[in-house]
């Protein structure tokens, strides 16, 4: 099990190579998932990982599915367990990129809602319900790479 | 390629089998946080390209 950093060194503590060495050393897989309206998608989980340290959380997924999501479905991916943002909100913690396979990529900024959404230029809604509004297919690919402090 | 899943009846993702690409000595359950025992290690499928472009 990969060591995440999370507990604070205590007055007069030792710091030594096996303490330090473990900060920031491995990230950890975690499953997500990845819905397109109420659809839970089936898929292949590509990537997706995170690294803590204290009350910065590091998350990056890429998720290839498999099967077809709700038509015009607002497209989501959960965090991983128990590191969901302070002050959920609409606020950019990072980017959101879906591959329409053999169609576009659309790019968009990943919010800290919970779970987490992507919102693209000019877009009325979600990713997902608008711009693109779509309907996740067979070889899609949604992924996410994001920053931010945990509650 | 390995292939998890959570057996506890209260996770939000419980008897959700998941299909990881790599080898993964350790994978944290989305649901719970519980330590998840990969099983099925199998060499990663080819990806289909998926691109809107190609050449």
């Amino acid at each position: 099990m990969a060591t995440q950093y999370t507990a604070g060194l205590s007055a007069g503590q030792v710091l030594t190579a096996a303490t330090m060495n473990q900060i920031g050393a491995a990230w950890e897989s975690y499953t997500p998932t990845v819905k397109a309206g109420a659809t839970t998608l089936t898929g292949t989980v590509l990537y997706a990982k995170y690294a803590q340290l204290q009350k910065t959380v590091w998350v990056q997924v890429a998720f290839l599915s498999s099967g077809a999501g709700a038509a015009n479905g607002i497209i989501t991916v959960s965090y991983p367990s128990g590191l969901t943002p302070a002050n959920t909100d609409i606020r950019t913690i990072g980017t959101f990129h879906i591959l329409d396979s053999g169609v576009a990529f659309y790019i968009g900024s990943a919010s800290a809602t919970n779970p987490i959404q992507g919102l693209a230029y000019g877009g009325g809604n979600f990713m997902g319900a608008a711009t693109p509004a779509m309907t996740i297919a067979n070889n899609d690919v949604i992924s996410i790479a994001i920053c931010y402090e945990v509650a | 390629m390995i292939s998890v899943r959570c057996s506890d009846p209260k996770c939000p993702q419980h008897d959700v089998e998941f299909h990881m690409m790599g080898d993964h000595p350790y994978v944290c359950c989305g649901g719970c946080g519980v330590h998840l025992e990969p099983y099925d290690l199998r060499p990663d499928p080819e990806l289909p390209s998926g691109f809107p472009v190609t050449e």
